[in-house]
C-alpha cells in the first residue's frame, strides 16, 4: 500500500479525489477531537465543535487557501484550537457553574501541596487511572500536555497560536506533570486503605 | 570539573522538558548532559519528571473517538463541497471559452493601427476621401454580433449613428474608421 504524505493528500483532495480526505479525517481525526474535548470537556460540544473544524478545513482546502508551509497536522489542530477556545470563551461568559447547593465552583482544580510520589504502581494498570486523571488537570496544563505530548506540537508553536510566551508553556507543561505525580500518589494512596 | 559546574547552574527544570522532546540545540543539548552527570539536584528533578511523562498514557488508551455519525456527517459535506467545486471550475472553464472567442474576433491591433490612420486620412480629406477609401474595402473584420457584449454592440450602433451623420460630412476628430463586415454582410460601420 502506498502511502502518501499529507501534502499529497491534500492536493488530490484539490483535484477532486474524495478519497484522499477521508484518508486525512481518519489519520487526524483522534487528535483533533482530543484537542477540542479537552478543552471544553463535553462530548457533544466536542463533536460539534470537531465537525465544525472539518468543515472549515474543507472550505479552505476546496478554496485554495490552505497554504502548504507546515505541517498539515499543526495547521489543523490551530482551526481546532481556535473554534474550541472561542467556544469555551463565549460559554465562560455567560455561565456560572454551581453545586446542588448553590455555590459556585471553580472550573479547575489546584493541587499546591508537594508529595513525595511512590514510584512502585505499575505503569500497565495506571494507563487507564492517569487518563481519567489528566481530565482533572486545569485546563491550561491540560492544553498543553495534549498539544505537546500527543499533538506533536513544539513548545515554541504552542506558544505562538496560545500567545503566551515559551516560558509559561513550559511551566505549564511542568506544573501538570508534578499534578499528576501528586494526584497518582494520592489514589494509590486511596488504593491502599 | 569546574567547566560542568558553571553548565549546571544554567539548567533549570523547564529544560529538562525541552531536553526530553528534543527541543535543544545540540551544543546545549551536549551540555545539558554533561550537567546532568554532574549536578545532583538537576538530576533528580530529570528523574521525577520523566518518570511522570512515562506514566502518560497510549494515546489509544488517552484519546476517544468521535461518534461514527459525526464522521460521516463530515465525509458528506466534503462530498458536497466537491462536487460544487467541479461544477464551479466547469461555468469557469465555459466562461474562459466564451472569454476565448470574443478575442478571436476582436480586431487585431494591426487593423486599430491601420484605422487610426485611415481617420487621420479622413479627418484630413473629409468625407469623399472616406467614402473613397471604403470602396476600395481597404479594411475587413469578420464580427459575430452574437460575440459582442453589450457595451460593444452599444458602441457599433452609436459608432453607425456618428458615420449617418456625417454622411457628406467630415468626420470628428476622435472617430476611427474602419469597414466591418457583419453576419449578413450588409452593414457598414465605424468603430472608434
Amino acid at each position: 500500500m502506498q502511502l502518501w504524505s499529507d501534502s499529497a493528500l491534500v492536493k488530490a483532495y484539490q483535484e477532486g479525489n474524495e478519497q484522499a480526505f477521508a484518508i486525512l479525517l481518519q489519520k487526524h481525526q483522534k487528535h483533533v477531537y482530543n484537542v477540542i474535548l479537552m478543552i471544553v470537556k463535553d462530548k457533544f460540544i466536542a463533536e460539534d465543535i470537531f465537525q465544525d473544524t472539518f468543515m472549515k478545513v474543507i472550505t479552505l482546502i476546496q478554496s485554495k487557501q490552505y497554504q502548504d508551509e507546515g505541517k498539515f497536522s499543526h495547521w489543523l489542530i490551530r482551526i481546532a484550537y481556535n473554534l474550541a477556545v472561542d467556544y469555551f470563551r463565549k460559554v465562560k461568559k455567560n455561565t456560572t457553574i454551581t453545586d446542588s447547593e448553590g455555590e459556585i465552583l471553580s472550573q479547575e482544580n489546584r493541587f499546591v501541596e508537594e508529595q513525595e510520589a511512590d514510584t512502585s504502581i505499575l505503569q500497565t494498570e495506571n494507563e487507564h487511572i492517569v487518563a481519567e486523571l489528566l481530565k482533572r488537570l486545569p485546563s491550561e496544563q491540560r492544553e498543553v500536555v495534549v498539544l505537546r505530548h500527543y499533538a506533536d506540537m513544539s513548545f515554541k508553536e504552542i506558544a505562538e497560536m496560545t500567545n503566551c510566551s515559551i516560558n509559561t508553556i513550559l511551566g505549564r507543561m511542568r506544573y501538570a506533570l508534578m499534578n499528576l505525580r501528586k494526584m497518582l500518589t494520592q489514589q494509590e494512596f486511596k488504593t491502599l486503605n | 570539573m569546574k567547566e560542568a559546574h558553571k553548565q549546571t547552574s544554567k539548567f533549570v527544570d523547564n529544560d529538562i522538558l525541552r531536553y526530553f522532546y528534543g527541543e535543544m540545540p545540540e551544543e546545549e543539548k551536549n551540555a545539558f548532559e554533561q550537567a546532568l552527570m554532574h549536578d545532583k539536584n538537576l538530576r533528580k528533578s530529570y528523574k521525577e519528571l520523566t518518570f511522570t511523562l512515562g506514566m502518560l498514557p497510549a494515546e489509544e488508551t488517552a484519546f476517544q473517538s468521535p461518534e461514527p455519525e459525526i464522521l460521516n456527517n463530515i465525509l458528506a459535506f466534503s462530498k458536497v463541497s466537491v462536487q460544487a467545486t467541479a461544477q464551479i471550475h466547469a461555468e469557469e472553464n465555459t466562461i474562459e471559452d466564451k472569454l476565448i472567442k470574443i478575442r478571436k474576433y476582436t480586431p487585431r491591433p494591426i487593423i486599430v493601427g491601420m484605422a487610426i490612420l485611415f481617420s487621420a486620412i479622413v479627418n484630413f480629406s473629409g468625407y469623399s476621401q472616406y467614402k473613397q477609401a471604403t470602396n476600395k474595402k481597404v479594411k475587413h473584420e469578420a464580427l459575430e454580433w452574437e460575440n459582442l457584449d453589450n457595451a460593444e454592440i452599444q458602441k457599433i450602433h452609436r459608432d453607425i449613428t456618428v458615420l449617418k451623420e456625417h454622411r457628406g460630412g467630415i468626420l470628428p476628430a476622435d472617430s476611427a474608421v474602419y469597414e466591418v463586415v457583419t453576419h449578413d454582410e450588409s452593414t457598414t460601420i465605424v468603430l472608434p
